[in-house]
């Protein structure tokens, strides 16, 4: 095992890895820019270094900084955490090179999975099913043509796509004309690549990811599925753990299929392979593999048992996993609510500001992932997730009625929040009855979303 | 090239960081000017500066090595030498002051 592990991160998840190396007696260093000296992760960390000034570039994605600082203290692994470098397939390179240890996959792994098209092409070539959708196009007659014979709706997306960017949903031919070029544009713009491709769109489908974990000693295994459908423009809002659409024979088949995505790319780590779900067919469609813990990870573990951060680390160490799928069992429910630091009522717009007064329940089936400390700044620079509320029951009544309560008793002052927004999505009748999809929040609360968007 | 850490960790502890941070903002509101590292290295006295020595815009300070590359240090203001703050060979972050000028000149 390591014995110091250098968190390249910032936020919750930087706290959450240093919590994990804690609890396994492994030395951590904080990394962090400027602006964030006085948080949670920096002060919890054995040692820390500044990387650079508040924006992301200069720190948390300046690389060669971060790499001095992983040989000055003598690191011998670097945890990306989510975001960030966390997906940079050079950035594991250059670990390599310095005989550092990137925890998570290897950079083919991250190459193969983050060019959307190359990935869809693998995962067609192993059986597993997509969409209809085209290879990279670039123009617009070929996307009509696609139109014409699948017909309407059709998605937009980026090649080298994720978080929501690059994604237009197009209605029509005229519709499809209009966001073709805007699609092309915000993926130049976000990824410095303006390649996309479209796929047919599934307006009422689930989204349903698996958690897939591989050891280098050729295990693989998965631990079911999250249900992440209530997203607003394809930013998840709330997770849930089992999905409560999903039959056990579906399970085990989704499960089987994420096995095989992460076998066709040699898969080392903690992955997710994320699926539309369409409940009348009872389909699975492949959207995409995220080659890093994401960020509702804790679902799965209170559901499963385990602990993804630490089986991270124990698997880049070289170590076998510490489960077999016979020895994986799932028992209750468990929910996440991603507490933004935003403006519901103005479009969800960013606050920022200092946290006044702050307030994090307890009790039973409670866990709460968070960095606000009374006195946290939060900042403008970086994303709006506060805090992760999760709760945990034994059966979804349950967990629903521990969410409420938590949220009805936590207080955070200082910034505004999307608690009340959850506060009010956990009463929602569709929601209650499992009736939703991915566009069942702009669909129900249009009122709160800015005019113009499609 | 080979960097080996000292024993110290790159960064103050935590309890003097505050008061670091305090103490340098005294000094800058006493017209005394700090120069930063601007990267994460190794500080090397590369150049030899005694305390009171006058000291010009863009002159050579020293330089902080990193992974790959070594950065010079570049004073960016005239003023006289009052304290080096850093050792050759210690490690440094980005922002740790390095050098006190009198802003004077």
């Amino acid at each position: 095992m390591f014995k110091k592990v250098l968190v390249a991160n910032r936020g919750e998840i930087a706290l959450r890895v240093i919590r994990a190396c804690q609890e396994l007696g492994i030395a951590t260093v904080a990394i962090h820019s400027d602006v964030d000296r006085e948080t949670l992760p920096v002060l919890a960390a054995d040692e820390r270094v500044c990387v650079g000034p508040a924006p992301a570039s200069k720190s948390y994605l300046n690389i060669p900084q971060i790499l001095s600082a992983a040989v000055l203290t003598e690191a011998e692994a670097i945890h990306p955490g989510y975001g960030f470098l966390a997906e940079r397939a050079e950035f594991v390179e250059i670990c390599g090179e310095h005989g550092l240890t990137f925890i998570g996959p290897s950079a083919h792994s991250i190459r193969l999975m983050g060019d959307k098209a190359v990935a869809r092409r693998t995962m067609i070539a192993s059986g597993v099913p997509v969409l209809p959708g085209t290879e990279d196009i670039s123009d617009l007659q070929a996307a009509r043509d696609f139109g014409e014979q699948y017909g309407y709706p059709l998605m937009i997306k980026a090649a080298a796509g994720g978080g929501g960017k690059g994604m237009r949903v197009a209605h029509d031919s005229s519709e499809l004309e209009r966001l073709f070029e805007q699609a092309r544009s915000e993926a130049e713009a976000a990824f410095g690549d303006g390649r996309i491709y479209i796929e047919k769109f599934l307006a009422r489908a689930r989204h349903i990811e698996f958690q897939v974990f591989a050891d280098r000693h050729g295990n693989v295994v998965h631990l079911g599925e999250r249900d992440c459908s209530v997203q607003r423009r394809n930013q998840k809002l709330i997770e849930e753990c089992p999905s409560i659409v999903l039959p056990e024979a579906k399970r085990l088949e989704g499960g089987r299929i994420a096995v095989e995505a992460a076998r066709a790319c040699n898969y080392e780590g903690a992955g997710t392979v994320e699926f539309l779900y369409d409940e009348k067919s009872q389909q699975f469609y492949f959207l995409e593999m995220n080659t890093r813990i994401q960020v509702e990870h804790p679902v799965t573990e209170e559901v499963w048992g385990v602990d993804l951060v630490k089986e991270q680390l124990r698997v880049a160490a070289g170590e076998k996993l510490s489960w077999t799928q016979d020895s994986l069992k799932m028992t209750g429910h468990a929910i996440e609510c991603r507490i933004n630091a935003e403006k519901p009522d103005e479009g969800f717009t960013p606050s920022v500001g200092t946290i006044s007064r702050l307030h994090f329940p307890g009790g039973p089936g409670v866990r709460i992932d968070s960095f606000l400390t009374s006195g946290s700044k939060v900042q403008p620079f970086y994303d709006s997730l506060l805090a992760k509320v999760i709760t945990y029951g034994k059966d979804r009544d349950e967990a629903l009625a521990r969410m409420r309560r938590v949220l009805d008793e936590m207080i955070i002052e200082g910034v505004s929040t999307t608690a009340d927004f959850h506060r009010r999505l956990l009463d929602n009748a569709y929601f209650l009855r499992g009736e939703i999809h991915t566009t069942f929040v702009e669909t129900e609360y249009r009122a709160n979303t800015p005019v113009g968007v499609s | 090239m080979t960097l080996k850490a000292k024993a110290a960790p790159p960064a103050p502890p935590i309890s003097e960081t505050p008061a670091l941070e305090a103490a340098a903002d005294e000094v800058e509101e006493a017209d005394v000017a700090l120069i930063r590292s601007q990267d994460v290295g190794i500080f090397r006295s590369t150049v030899k500066l005694a305390t009171g020595s006058a000291i010009s815009k863009g002159q050579k300070l020293g330089a902080v090595e990193s992974v790959s590359l070594q950065h010079d240090l570049i004073s960016d203001r005239a003023g006289t030498l009052l304290e080096v703050l850093a050792a050759d060979g210690d490690p440094v972050e980005y922002g740790q002051p390095l050098l006190v000028l009198s802003a004077g000149g």
